[in-house]
């Protein structure tokens, strides 16, 4: 086992980075955090054959093995069909929202990304903004922002102009 | 993850519903497999299936390219915490009181003098052994000292090419099989900022998206040697070197070089000899240095 203050050390210097890599293989800051405590407790373990050079490579290649492993019992109990999921058709179809989106020329990957999460990911403001990086109030505003302009393009159907993010925000 | 409540989510509001008469794609996979699946940790089965998806749904293609250029929340303290409590392992910096303090300053200070002077004894025991001290950098580029560097050789940031500068806006299409600026941006921005472990994945994307572009795989062979991930690195700094164009055969040669050096490649001396004996290349000259401390 390596010392308990070079454990800290290596701790405090990549536990950011080993929770961000597992968060984006999981996609559940929980499951990212279980997962993390797991690498660093395999470090403790069997850091003492690692070299400096090893890291942070290491700890890397722990967090995806780990986060593979998750996968494959996910796999195994249950299947992204079951998940629930937001009804998404409408009765009378007249426009995909990629054909719209696309139509929206002044929207910004921010504001599709919010669109996005929203109505196909269904998830909720903050968890939208956990996943953006945003506050729950710039998310709030970007999704009212992008609405606008969808909602102009539909009615006018053609380019829609557009309003300014402020205007979206203040309605 | 869909909060059906109205009364829990006030995003649900009239104002704040998708347009009447629109249609989109229903059950797409949830975010998180397919950000799994760009990560490479799903099972053959699960992967397949969210290929199959990708390729018949624009709306996901764009979620993930979109998503590039955003970060998720960090770290929290609480989190931070938690993941700490997990760990049967005790802190050593949980003092008692001012007492522990003065006495561990103390112990740190000496620690550190023992230190600078073990340093001064081992370089003069070493200095007339042939070793590689640090790998000099164009003059250009900065040399890397955020993450640990190895002792044997230390390597020099490559700065980024000038079209994904932020005041450039290409015009017109590019090559379709070259990735255009705002594609490159991401994995750009997390290199300028030192964040390897992002860039990498990023630029491994890339390099899987375009795989005859060679500022991706180029770029990731150079973030895996600062993260030291030596043998990936040579492996991707190989295929940089095979796709480069003239102009940057000379960076691809020198990098792979490093990485073969690193990994006690035998092939090392004879790639650092070639590059030595191009007069015209900028990296001739520190080749020439490196191939003399080898062994």
């Amino acid at each position: 086992m390596i010392s308990i203050d070079e454990f800290n050390g290596i701790y405090r210097q990549y536990v950011d980075a080993v929770f961000r890599v597992t968060l984006r293989s999981v996609g559940r800051r929980e499951i990212a955090e279980e997962i993390t405590s797991e690498v660093f407790l395999t470090l403790y373990q069997n850091g003492d054959n690692l070299t400096p050079e090893q890291l942070p490579a290491w700890l890397f290649t722990v967090a995806k093995r780990r986060a593979a492993d998750y996968w494959r019992r996910w796999y195994v109990e249950e299947r992204w069909q079951a998940e629930e999921r937001p009804s998404s058709e409408t009765a009378t179809p007249e426009l995909s929202l990629e054909d719209l989106l696309a139509k929206c020329t002044s929207l910004k990957p921010v504001h599709r990304a919010c669109i996005m999460l929203r109505f196909v990911q269904g998830m909720s403001r903050a968890e939208i903004a956990a996943q953006t990086g945003l506050n729950e109030l710039q998310v709030k505003g970007h999704l009212q922002y992008a609405l606008k302009l969808m909602r102009d393009a539909l009615t006018t159907r053609r380019p829609a102009s557009p309003p300014t993010e402020e205007m979206a925000t203040d309605a | 993850m869909h909060n059906p409540d109205p009364m829990l989510d006030p995003l649900n509001p009239m104002e704040e519903q998708l347009p009447e008469g629109l249609r989109f794609t229903p059950r797409c996979p949830p975010l998180r497999l397919l950000l799994a699946h760009q990560e490479g940790v799903l099972p053959e089965d699960g992967a397949k299936e969210i290929e199959a998806h990708l390729a018949s749904c624009g709306l996901c293609r764009g979620l993930l390219s979109d998503l590039g250029a955003l970060e998720p929340h960090g770290l929290t303290n609480r989190e931070r915490e938690a993941i700490r409590g997990k760990l049967p392992i005790p802190m050593a910096s949980s003092g008692k009181n001012w007492r522990w303090y003065a006495v561990s300053g103390a112990v740190a200070a000496t620690l550190l003098v023992c230190a600078i002077l073990a340093l001064h004894t081992w370089r003069s025991v070493l200095g007339a052994a042939p070793q590689i001290t640090q790998a000099p950098a164009q003059p250009s580029q900065a040399t890397v000292a955020s993450t640990p560097a190895p002792p044997e050789i230390a390597v020099a940031k490559l700065n980024p090419p000038l079209n994904t500068a932020p005041g450039l806006v290409l015009r017109g299409a590019g090559p379709i099989d070259q990735p255009d600026a705002s594609q490159l941006a991401p994995a750009f921005d997390a290199y300028a900022k030192g964040d390897y472990p992002l860039a990498a994945e990023r630029f491994n994307l890339l390099a899987k998206q375009f795989p005859r572009a060679e500022d991706p795989v180029l770029y990731l062979g150079v973030t895996q040697l600062l993260m030291h991930d030596d043998p990936a690195a040579l492996v991707s700094l190989t295929r940089a070197e095979q796709l480069a164009t003239t102009s940057q055969q000379d960076v691809a040669k020198w990098y792979r070089a490093i990485a073969a050096v690193r990994v006690r490649d035998p092939e090392a001396p004879e790639l650092l000899r070639n590059l030595c004996r191009r007069d015209s290349s900028t990296y001739a000259k520190q080749a020439c240095e490196l191939l003399n401390q080898l062994p």
